[in-house]
């Protein structure tokens, strides 16, 4: 594994140049992009802590998706999830009793992983049980959450004093303290603990071993004992739970109410961190903070240089696919090195 | 059709090996697993190049570069497994990459009519229309060599063709082949089995770790003289497990401990009332051909599929619907058919896969943590008594060969001591010294008075260690017999479902 | 609700179903030969996505001609196609992924571009598109139509079609057989990538505009009809139309304003396809080496 993260170096230095072709090409210098997108992402403090803010989020649903990836489970309904989780946060929010936030704040917490959780186990049940692709169905689970926020913040949810599609804003008593005068709130020494959490998970415990033995090979992990359905339909929930406390954390440290677009694409870019970062605790921790700050950099980028942000979106994929890439190099030339079979 | 020489010379796998095929004869190469007979034949079939070394086809110089060109050339390979898209039909098998006149269109009949002529001509009968996944694997084999024939082989070059065979589907493919061989057709066949070349192969080149030994006649020839250069070492003898202290019919005279009564299985595949019984002290054979049900038996022996009626009985408690993990905890021990796809996870280490069936209890495990002490001790010392060849506790299986990884899983199989051993086809594929140690730890096991399942088609296996031969046929028991009356005749009688002699 | 089902509205809708349905069969036809081959496209929507930017591109700076959006929005699947398929078939990234990472590159490529392009004027740029031909269909229909009963015939009739199929069940029968194993499907990517391409076109034509992603999805439906429909081109026609229907169908249940939120309708398609997959009738079988790399040797 010593060559493995030169190589992930490498590929994300040959993906850094594609981009910055595709941007020359639109008649933007790719340097002036570059130190502007560095700028605004890690320039200063107040850079940093935007960067720390839109991180929280990506850590969160990225930590959750290491394990479901791990088990080779292709969960891409985070951005659906993370919905579920604002929903259920923010309905519960508003109608409990006030209570110290010692009590309400992880309360909700769990509420938000659980309806993401339950989002998740739809798809999941499908999977084990009826052999369904889960991307497809994660994805129109996608659409589907997405919708339904829309309709509840028109409707159901709406706030009846203000005039925006959205919901009251949720009491005081609920919201994640903040972290000095910017921004950031505690969501992110959270986002920080759960990693750690995750890591500990995956690397020593037996429920890591069963989801990595189902994704090499669920075969040799039903020899094993491991009941196979069952694991994917818990990676399926366990990835959807973290979603939805992203949703929560979000409601909760950020926006403070419940409203369309509070995803805005998180669960994607958590995708591409979890890929990144090979489904580990320690690069999604990094990945996680890098992609967050090319994304704050990107609308420093749009306000400065007018270069649209999503070009950021474009700058993603072409890292990942540079990875994969690399990733089949470095298999393929352990293959010519460790010897074949007898 | 003037002679055919070929002269390779290749480091490692082959060492500068010399051979030669001339028309209308019938060359074997010999040789125990790993002696580089599949790669001498893949630099024929184009599919390795030779680092050294020259080829020449009828006189000619070649060099071939690809299986399409040395199919041009006349050069028709059978591979052990089938070059066959089971999905297709065989006409459409045929008809993969062959340009008749109607082309791009398939042109069905004229492909139909010639398959006739040249069934015809040799004798082999296959329905074109079927699909391959409906043909018996001897079918299978026809319709493969038919596909060759097809398109003009002259030399055909068959890998291991009775692996997969019945003794009686064996004698009539070398009918077949000898057929071939009268109109002038070379056959060069690759075996590991004495008994082929004594009695089919005019002349045969024996192969030894990479090198050629020997060129000779093979007609007649003493088997032990050619187990001689095969292994080089005299020790022909330990082929066969010494000598055997009881009969078979002793043996089996005790105590089941592990009991199956009537299971069915509806499927694919399926199983229809299979009873059987192994006793302490005993090696139960389950003889028979690949596909008769061998693989569904197993995974519900293991608690991996659940038969519809039926019991299965450990020690005579119920083993159904417990799983894998109770049976193993019960006493259980199986070594499974496919050992890199079931038996060990490859991208694991020898340490998470030598715990790989008890991770979940002390003292792999505690409280929901691993214990990646215990593991590695477990892993080292499985190194140490099955002296299996590995850098590390820590190196991943993937990068261990194929014996290694059965030494492995045997070591793993047998360390909580079970009652009662499943071995599934445990030798396949393994060198001798590797067979041989296989063989000689399911002995100990016996001599252990622990029960052995042994699950196989390698009637030498069979012959070697089993003490009561069980043979089963598209999904049932086709026959039993004691070691002391069972002969390979007998044998493969059943296991083609000839019913009992 | 009476008036939903007496007869121009039914032909009306039938009209929309067929006119939403075309573009997701020209794809899924696309797919079929892919997945066929054994390679999986999950980067459908990304090759959508980038044919309907390029379909609306060429229109507009075109000279506002359909041919010219048409061709290049196959240009542009092509490549886009080709790209992927070199990736997955000769380097053997993992398909799932690669596809995953492609849609999201198309997503951001195409808003990228479309913002710095024709940013910056109120009304959102158009061009006339497609002209309707018959009942509300334009040119996409028989397009898509076509391509139906011209892949079962080269699929079930020809050498090509044997090869393909035989590609992503036995790659290395093919390969034994004389026949190169991965130009067979990079040819059968860059066909999904192209027709995707010009599906995507027919979209951006027919909308006569284009916004930011605006597929919404249906690269996915697509590739569920593929899968719910065995792999056949005929049962593909038919989920294609299926979902087509269901949006047409949500399309006109909002203009009637039913008293449905209309969130709730633009549910439909995609609660439909969970369904479809869910209850899927009969255990169709895939072919066997489906994302499954090939390295020849």
């Amino acid at each position: 594994m010593r060559k493995g993260p030169w190589i992930t170096a490498l590929s994300l230095g040959m993906g850094l140049f594609f981009s910055a072709c595709v941007v020359r090409l639109v008649g933007v210098s790719p340097v002036a992009a570059g130190k502007t997108l560095l700028r605004g992402g890690m320039g200063d403090a107040s850079a940093w802590s935007e960067t720390l803010v839109k991180a929280t989020p990506l850590l969160l649903v990225a930590g959750g998706l290491c394990v479901a990836f791990r088990a080779r489970y292709w969960n891409i309904g985070a951005e659906g999830q993370i919905c579920a989780g604002t929903v259920a946060c923010t309905w519960f929010a508003l109608h409990m009793p006030p209570m110290p936030a010692i009590f309400s704040v992880p309360f909700l917490l769990f509420t938000g992983g659980l309806a993401g959780a339950g989002l998740g186990a739809v798809s999941g049940a499908l999977r084990a049980y009826r052999g369904v692709n889960e991307i497809i169905t994660t994805i129109m689970m996608n659409y589907v959450a997405l919708h339904a926020v829309g309709y509840l913040v028109e409707g159901p949810m709406r706030d009846p004093q203000g005039y925006l599609p959205e919901s009251a804003e949720v009491p005081s008593w609920v919201l994640l303290p903040s972290l000095s005068h910017a921004r950031i709130h505690a969501g992110f020494p959270l986002a920080i603990a759960a990693l750690l959490l995750l890591y500990v998970l995956l690397k020593k415990t037996v429920w890591g071993f069963t989801w990595e033995a189902v994704g090499h090979n669920p075969r040799a992990a039903a020899f094993a004992g491991i009941r196979v359905r069952r694991t994917l339909l818990s990676v399926a929930a366990w990835s959807g739970a973290m979603a939805g406390v992203a949703g929560a954390v979000e409601v909760l440290g950020i926006h403070f109410r419940l409203r369309e677009m509070i995803s805005s694409g998180y669960g994607f870019t958590a995708i591409a961190v979890a890929l990144l970062g090979r489904s580990h605790p320690v690069g999604v921790l990094f990945a996680g903070v890098l992609l967050a700050a090319f994304q704050v950099g990107a609308d420093q980028m749009e306000r400065e240089l007018s270069v649209p942000s999503s070009v950021v979106l474009f700058l993603q994929a072409l890292i990942v696919l540079s990875v994969l890439a690399g990733e089949t190099v470095r298999s393929r030339w352990e293959e010519t090195r460790g010897g074949g079979e007898g | 059709m003037t002679g055919v020489t070929k002269r390779f010379g290749a480091v490692a796998a082959n060492e500068a090996i010399d051979l030669d095929v001339r028309a209308g004869e019938m060359h074997a190469i010999l040789g125990e697993n790993g002696a580089g007979k599949s790669t001498l034949v893949s630099v024929l079939y184009g599919l390795i190049r030779p680092d050294r070394g020259e080829i020449c086809w009828k006189g000619s110089p070649v060099r071939i570069r690809h299986p399409r060109h040395a199919l041009r050339l006349g050069i028709g390979m059978v591979h052990q497994h089938f070059m066959l898209v089971p999905q297709l039909t065989v006409a459409e098998n045929v008809m993969l990459g062959v340009r008749e006149k109607a082309w791009p269109l398939l042109d069905k009949r004229t492909v139909r009519n010639r398959l006739e002529e040249v069934s015809l001509r040799f004798g082999l009968r296959v329905d074109p229309e079927k699909n391959v996944e409906e043909l018996s694997v001897g079918e299978q084999q026809r319709a493969e060599i038919l596909r060759i024939l097809y398109r003009g082989a002259e030399l055909l070059v068959l890998d291991e063709p009775t692996a997969l065979l019945t003794p009686q589907e064996g004698e009539s493919l070398f009918h077949v082949l000898n057929q071939l061989k009268s109109q002038g057709r070379a056959v060069l066949f690759i075996t590991h089995r004495l008994g082929e070349v004594r009695d089919w192969a005019d002349r045969v080149t024996v192969l030894r770790k990479g090198k050629r030994v020997a060129v000779l006649e093979g007609k007649g020839k003493d088997p032990k003289e050619l187990a001689q250069l095969m292994m080089g070492g005299g020790k022909a003898d330990d082929l066969r497990v010494e000598g055997r202290s009881r009969s078979g019919r002793e043996r089996s005279s005790g105590d089941p401990l592990l009991e199956v009564r009537g299971i069915r299985l509806k499927g694919a595949r399926p199983l229809r009332d299979i009873s059987l019984k192994v006793g302490a002290g005993e090696i139960l054979a389950v003889a028979g051909v690949d596909g008769n049900g061998q693989r569904e038996l197993a995974e519900c022996l293991d608690g991996r599929r659940r038969p519809e009626t039926g019991e299965i009985l450990l020690e005579g408690k119920s083993l159904i619907g417990q799983g894998p993990r109770a049976a193993a905890r019960r006493g259980l021990g199986h070594v499974p058919q496919d050992r890199r796809g079931e038996g060990v996870v490859l991208e694991y280490d020898l340490s998470r896969n030598a715990a790989l069936r008890r991770f979940l209890e002390k003292p792999f495990s505690r409280f929901g943590f691993l214990r990646h002490e215990a593991m590695r001790e477990e892993a080292e010392r499985m190194v140490n008594v099955y002296d299996i060849q590995a850098p590390g506790p820590h190196t991943r299986v993937k990068h261990l060969s194929g014996g290694n990884v059965q030494k492995l899983i045997l070591a793993r199989e047998l360390s909580t001591g079970p009652k009662v051993l499943i071995a599934n086809h445990p030798t396949r594929g393994l060198d001798i010294a590797s067979r041989n140690f296989v063989w000689r730890r399911l002995d100990e096991a016996r001599e252990e008075d622990r029960g052995v399942l042994l699950i196989s088609a390698d009637m030498d296996e069979i012959m070697a260690l089993a003490d009561r031969i069980l043979v089963l046929f598209d999904g049932a028991v086709a026959g039993e017999l004691f070691q002391e009356e069972a002969t390979p005749s007998k044998l493969g009688l059943l296991m083609g479902g000839a019913g009992n002699a | 609700m009476n008036d939903l089902f007496s007869g121009p509205v039914l032909v009306g809708l039938l009209a929309a179903g067929l006119r939403l349905a075309s573009p997701l069969l020209l794809s899924a036809t696309g797919e079929l030969w892919s997945q066929r081959s054994g390679v999986l496209n999950v980067g459908l929507e990304g090759y959508l996505l980038l044919g309907a930017l390029a379909g609306f591109l060429g229109a507009y700076y075109g000279g506002d001609r359909v041919i010219m959006g048409l061709a290049s929005s196959a240009g542009a699947g092509l490549i886009a196609g080709l790209f992927m398929g070199w990736m997955m078939v000769w380097w053997g990234v993992d398909q799932v992924v690669a596809g995953i990472a492609f849609n999201m590159g198309a997503l951001g490529l195409t808003s990228f571009l479309y913002r710095r392009l024709l940013a910056g004027s109120f009304l959102p740029p158009q061009v006339t598109g497609f002209r309707p031909l018959l009942w509300d269909l334009d040119l996409s229909v028989p397009l898509a139509l076509l391509g139906v009963p011209v892949s079962w015939f080269l699929l079930k009739r020809t050498h090509w079609g044997l090869a393909v199929r035989a590609a992503g069940e036995h790659p290395e029968a093919v390969a034994a057989a004389g026949i190169p194993v991965r130009p067979v499907r990079l040819a059968c990517c860059s066909l999904a990538g192209t027709l995707s391409g010009v599906a995507g076109g027919c979209m951006a034509l027919s909308l006569k505009l284009f916004t930011e992603n605006m597929t919404a999805g249906r690269g996915f439906i697509v590739l569920a009809a593929v899968v719910f429909s065995g792999w056949d081109p005929w049962r593909v026609l038919a989920g294609c139309l299926l979902f087509g229907l269901a949006d047409g169908l949500q399309l006109r249940l909002q203009a009637l304003s039913v008293p449905v939120p209309k969130q709730v309708l633009m549910m439909l398609p995609y609660a439909l396809c969970i369904l479809v997959l869910a209850l899927r009738f009969r255990r169709t079988r895939a072919p066997s080496h489906l994302a499954v790399p090939y390295k020849p040797g």
